[in-house]
């Protein structure tokens, strides 16, 4: 009976000590990495709109949309911040698209595609296909966007989740 | 009974934990396509590895046997969360390349190996050092795998580019197949040097 109790106020101790000192790591730690975060988004922001000055961020299924309006409220576009499937995994990316319905720019956060192989849409030559399609066109491989041998999944899971997203914000906030 | 040097050397050599042992193996051939990954990743388990080896030492007399092991996963485990959420803050880049490996240094069992099979036994001074050799011995060996992997697979050095332009780089090293290749050709070159210094 005392081994018993000696063996669960060991553990309780050792958990408790631990919780307390975790706590208090994540109290100097959390506000860093949430300020990081913000940061990077108003970078992207700025980088897509420079004239944003209002923005309103809506969920739909787990991804978000950031409506962009300039100073006298006028709508800018939206950047979409969505995940498409790769071959190797979630592919999370932000997708920036105008009020006129063309994409003015792509950012890929992560991915772990096959190097060499996959990792193309990282490069221009990927990027710069996909820049400047408008909602009203196709938005598939072999037709605006160029495929790549040996990349088909990455690349067709990018454009199909681009064509999906453009869908949403072309129906949502666009009038398309 | 060792001396401190050799206590601290053997985790370096003669027991080195990946090339004699073949302890930790899931990170060795996950994180090592490149050069700075892998010392990253030998850095945090080299931390992971000295603050429990120091706790689980101090805390030997007062730990029932019975729930030892929970006891060490627990300690272990606060450590590798520190490390995480420290890394998270402070070195995203690396946070984000080392992913999910972050979190299972909690399974490396290395660590526990050396909780439960020396820092249990001996002086909180003789456990660090112990983890130290250790710590040192397994980035040692995880770096080497990273630089054979990066120059081979990217042609560049932490991410130096080195090989110069017209070096087409092989694919292959960077990828899993790539860490099994590179960990078979070592394992067989450390045995040889080994067995030429008279260690078996």
């Amino acid at each position: 009976m005392r081994d018993n109790l000696r063996m669960v106020l060991t553990l309780l101790i050792i958990g408790t000590v631990c919780g307390a000192l975790l706590s208090l790591v994540n109290g100097v730690t959390a506000p860093v990495i949430e300020a990081r975060g913000q940061a990077q988004f108003l970078e992207a922001l700025q980088r897509f709109f420079p004239e944003v000055a209002d923005s309103r961020a809506e969920e739909i299924d787990g991804e978000v949309f950031y409506v962009c309006y300039d100073e006298g409220g006028n709508l800018l576009g939206v950047i979409a911040s969505v995940t498409a499937e790769g071959y190797g995994g979630p592919i999370p990316y932000d997708l920036a698209v105008d009020k006129d319905g063309y994409i003015i720019g792509i950012r890929i956060k992560s991915h772990s595609e096959t190097p060499g192989i996959g990792d193309v849409i990282e490069e221009e030559g990927f990027q710069g296909d996909i820049v400047g399609l408008n909602f009203a066109d196709e938005i598939a491989l072999g037709t605006d966007v160029d495929a790549v041998s040996g990349a088909t999944v990455t690349m067709g899971g990018m454009v199909d989740s681009i064509r999906r997203v453009m869908n949403i914000i072309g129906e949502k906030y666009l009038d398309m | 009974m060792a001396t401190l040097a050799q206590e601290f050397s053997k985790g370096v050599l003669k027991e080195n934990p990946i090339f004699r042992l073949l302890l930790g193996m899931c990170p060795v051939l996950a994180v090592t396509v490149t050069a700075n990954n892998a010392l990253g990743m030998g850095m945090a388990t080299l931390f992971v590895l000295i603050c429990s080896n120091i706790v689980v030492s101090a805390l030997r007399q007062l730990i029932p046997a019975r729930v030892r092991i929970p006891a060490y996963i627990l300690i272990i485990a606060t450590f590798v969360t520190i490390v995480d959420m420290v890394m998270n803050a402070y070195l995203p880049d690396l946070h984000a390349a080392l992913g999910i490996f972050i979190p299972l240094i909690v399974v490396n069992c290395i660590i526990l190996g050396r909780a439960e099979g020396f820092a249990r036994k001996n002086g909180i001074g003789r456990s660090a050092i112990d983890a130290l050799g250790m710590g040192v011995g397994f980035t040692l060996s995880l770096t080497i795998l990273g630089i054979i992997r990066e120059l081979i697979g990217a042609g560049s050095l932490f991410e130096v580019s080195v090989m110069g332009a017209a070096f087409q780089p092989m694919v292959l090293l960077a990828l899993p197949p790539g860490a099994f290749i590179t960990l078979g050709v070592l394992l067989g070159l450390f045995n040889y040097l080994f067995k030429r210094m008279g260690i078996e």
